[in-house]
């Protein structure tokens, strides 16, 4: 796939293209302000360029034939409706499922969301509503409402950010098996180098603003990685190399 | 069992229908709430006279007797109980547009002034120095101006204060007024409710002792109604005239017919104001020697000076404009006798 | 004794205690009772007249929850209208609260000559009487809907219908039914209000009946049903209030009522 971004009008962007292969997992870091999140957002379609277009598998963002899933750092789960019916809201959105949500709220759409909340470790949570839920648990349901409809591609913006280490810790794992179970297309947008570096198998470096590509390596350690494995001395030394790059970056 | 259930609602309104067809809607408004000298209204509708002249009469109570004439201008209604002095007070202003009176019911005025013996009021003189209360609007009220010219009373010694018709006795007995402007068929039985003495407590000004003997209260219709169907109004005159004769006669029926389209008043309070309205504004020698219904033009034209002068009204309607007798029916069924039973 | 059965029972005890004060006093200082009827006389004659004032409760009720439908029906799409559109609500605002600042009294009148008196200005009194709380209420709940409920379903690509009833709307739903406690009793006071000045039915005609008869106990006794009906409307919204949008009140447990 490739995109190429238009500027916006802080010039938080600089024309800026991204290659991405499917099932690739692509960490994007730098320093604050630089665009991050709003590449997340043009590709998502919630903000519009100022100039130029968004073009994603050489379709404009626009055109909704390319299936987004996103989770925001703010799960922002409808309170008013249980977990099992905010996870499968997208199905009720999204062709062609909306066409046979009716009918298969109560069966195979429900069936799909048990699996999920399965794999998060949720199972029995169904019908609980979200006030009933902590914070770690309402991100995980976030993340499972992002893949029901199966997306061509997940958008992750700062997922994990709001969440203390050991619970962070606890979701890479959850992330790492969602992943490997059913190979999205994934972008997480992080400032965590260490969630970049477990989790995707290549990472990003964006310039301050305004924003744009300066490296783009591969992560080479194979999956399925260990959590214990971020402490190792190779983990480390590319966690280091990344931090000097941002560093860098952010003086100039 | 819903099927024939069905087809036979089906089939008893489609045989209603044809009938129900020719029947004219007629929307009826009363001159206040429901009182027993609405009685031939009442009864003609219980009765189902109205019905055997072809007419589908709804009765509402109504705001006033001069709101009669203004809620059939207004296209609401196509008949109803009201005041005749309102009919020319509207005449004048909008000649052609007020309704017609085509049945004339009280001869004589219920307009008073009644003040309790203890205001030492005896003589209009007697007013000069003292507050009357009154309804802005009410007939009574209004008129208030000629009397005083008629009887010689200088209205600038006159305090008049504004109150709600209900206001008034209870106002009085307090002493907070000296006098009110009033119906006599509504005040005599408000004072008897707050267990007052009218007969020997108060003195009664009644308008048509003191120079000022209009017509008042009767069935009247809109031009409308003149205009597109006349039948309609011969025969809504025939039942009113036929329900008259008989609650003249006899007022059982007519307590009846009251109850059954209000239930909430007092039947022998309503019953003893029925007799009141039969005594003391429906009967009179003209009455006899016309007929009920019919009244005379010269008198009529009178009226329509004195309620010129007292409302200050531009121009002098012609009493044709006002009444139309050609609906009354022959005189020998208007004969009006009064039996109290 | 638990804390609600405590509250139930003292708010009991203050209802009992104001009417036994009211009997009491009426009998020392000798008030007649064309001016203050003693609340055992009121209650006589309650219990004597019941089944005539029946079917004049049944037609307010009737006025009421018939104007109080036709007014929800038009607040919401109005408030909707207006919650979701800038232009629609700059330009229609005025024109609201010029009309809700309209005293209905005066209303009445307009709408008794026009369509004569009885249930039909009843009813329409009942519903323009109801329509700007429910209109300003949904109008605020759409316009104060979070935008990250929104992005949620933005960024699955949903229309904005598909915004507006899965997002919008139940988002509304705790302000639209806080204005229908409201609403129900203002279309109950619009509908006496309208009976009071023309109609056959109802309780409104019944206090004025009674009123121009100086019937005064009958008076109060309506008073004191309209009272009973209005108390009853608002338990009934308050239920369904907690009912439907619990999901928004939980935290504020307020007992009782």
């Amino acid at each position: 796939m490739v995109f190429g971004t238009g500027d916006t009008a802080v010039t938080a962007l600089s024309p800026t293209s991204i290659r991405m292969d499917r099932g690739d997992f692509l960490a994007l870091v730098g320093p604050s302000g630089c665009g991050k999140s709003t590449i997340l957002k043009l590709v998502s379609n919630l903000i519009q360029p100022s100039s130029g277009l968004v073009l994603v598998g050489g379709k404009e963002a626009r055109a909704k034939e390319l299936r987004i899933g996103m989770a925001f750092q703010n799960p922002t789960m409808l309170p008013w409706l249980t977990i099992e019916r905010n996870i499968m809201m997208p199905l009720k959105i999204v062709s062609p499922f909306k066409q046979t949500y009716r009918k298969d709220k109560t069966g195979a759409f429900r069936d799909r969301v048990h699996a999920l909340l399965k794999q998060v470790g949720l199972q029995g949570f169904a019908n609980h509503y979200p006030w009933q839920l902590s914070g770690g648990m309402l991100q995980r349901s976030n993340l499972c409402r992002a893949l029901i409809h199966e997306p061509d591609l997940l958008l992750l913006d700062e997922p994990f950010g709001a969440l203390d280490q050991f619970t962070r810790e606890e979701l890479w794992q959850i992330m790492q098996d969602l992943y490997l179970d059913r190979k999205p297309t994934v972008l997480l947008v992080t400032h965590d180098l260490r969630e970049a570096g477990y989790l995707a198998n290549r990472i990003c470096v964006m310039s301050a603003r305004p924003g744009r590509i300066i490296s783009d390596e591969p992560v080479t350690i194979p999956q399925p990685r260990e959590i214990g494995m971020i402490y190792s001395p190779e983990f480390v030394e590319m966690t280091q190399g990344l931090r000097e790059l941002i560093a860098q970056v952010r003086s100039t | 069992m819903k099927h024939s259930l069905f087809g036979a609602a089906f089939a008893l309104l489609a045989g209603a229908a044809p009938a129900l067809a020719e029947m004219t809607d007629i929307r009826f408004t009363l001159g206040w709430k429901t009182q027993g000298s609405d009685a031939p209204f009442l009864l003609a509708l219980n009765k189902g006279y109205f019905e055997e002249e072809g007419l589908n009469v709804t009765i509402d109570q109504g705001e006033g007797s001069a709101a009669t004439v203004t809620r059939i201008m207004g296209g609401a209604y196509d008949a109803g109980f009201g005041d005749i002095n309102a009919i020319i007070q509207n005449a004048a202003a909008r000649p052609g547009e007020a309704p017609v009176m085509v049945y004339q019911l009280w001869n004589r005025p219920p307009f008073a002034i009644v003040t309790p013996k203890t205001a030492g009021i005896e003589s209009p003189a007697d007013f000069e120095g003292k507050t009357l209360g009154g309804a802005q609007g009410t007939p009574t009220t209004r008129l208030f101006p000629v009397f005083a010219e008629l009887n010689g009373i200088d209205l600038e010694k006159v305090a008049q204060e504004n109150m709600a018709p209900n206001l008034q006795e209870p106002m009085m007995i307090r002493g907070d007024i000296d006098g009110a402007f009033v119906f006599t068929s509504t005040s005599w039985f408000n004072l008897i409710a707050n267990r007052q003495d009218p007969a020997n407590d108060y003195n009664w000004f009644n308008f048509e002792d003191y120079g000022m003997d209009l017509y008042s209260n009767g069935l009247m219709v809109s031009r409308a109604m003149l205009a597109e169907n006349p039948e309609a109004v011969a025969g809504l005159v025939r039942a009113v005239n036929k329900a008259t004769m008989e609650v003249a006669a006899n007022q059982d029926s007519s307590v009846e017919a009251i109850m059954a389209f209000d239930n909430l008043v007092d039947p022998e309070l309503e019953r003893a104001r029925l007799e009141f309205a039969l005594t003391n504004l429906m009967n009179a020698p003209e009455v006899t020697e016309i007929g009920m219904g019919d009244l005379v033009d010269e008198r009529l034209t009178r009226s329509i000076e004195i309620v010129a002068k007292g409302y200050g009204l531009d121009r002098l309607p012609e009493a044709s404009e006002i009444f139309d007798r050609s609906f009354l029916p022959p005189m020998d069924t208007r004969t009006f006798e009064v039996t109290l039973n | 004794m638990t804390d609600s059965q405590r509250i139930r029972l003292l708010s009991t005890s203050l209802i009992i205690g104001f009417f036994l004060m009211w009997e009491v006093l009426c009998i020392i200082l000798n008030v007649s009772d064309l001016v203050l009827p003693r609340p055992s006389e009121i209650l006589v004659t309650m219990w004597t007249r019941f089944p005539v004032l029946w079917p004049h409760i049944l037609q307010t009720l009737y006025s009421t929850l018939f104007g109080f439908s036709l007014g929800v029906m038009i607040g919401v799409t109005l408030g909707v209208i207006v919650g979701t559109s800038k232009i629609a609500y700059a330009v229609a605002y005025p024109l609201l609260v010029g009309f809700s600042s309209i005293p209905k009294v005066a209303v009445v009148p307009i709408f008794v000559l026009w369509f004569g008196s009885g249930t039909t200005p009843a009813v329409l009194t009942a519903m323009v009487i109801c329509v700007f709380p429910i209109v300003v209420n949904i109008a605020t709940g759409l316009a104060t809907t979070e935008p990250e409920l929104e992005d949620v379903l933005k960024t699955l690509g949903a229309s904005k219908t598909e915004i507006l009833w899965n997002v919008g709307l139940p988002r509304a739903m705790p302000y639209f039914f806080a204005s229908l406690k409201v609403a129900i009793t203002l279309s109950f006071v619009g509908a006496v209000l309208s009976e009071t000045v023309a109609s056959n039915m109802g309780i409104g005609n019944v206090m004025m009946t009674a009123s121009s008869n100086f019937q005064v106990s009958l008076v109060f006794a309506g008073l004191i049903i309209l009272a009973l009906m209005g108390v009853a409307l608002y338990a009934v919204f308050s239920m369904l209030e907690r009912r439907v949008t619990g999901w928004a009140t939980r935290g504020n447990d307020i007992a009782i009522t």
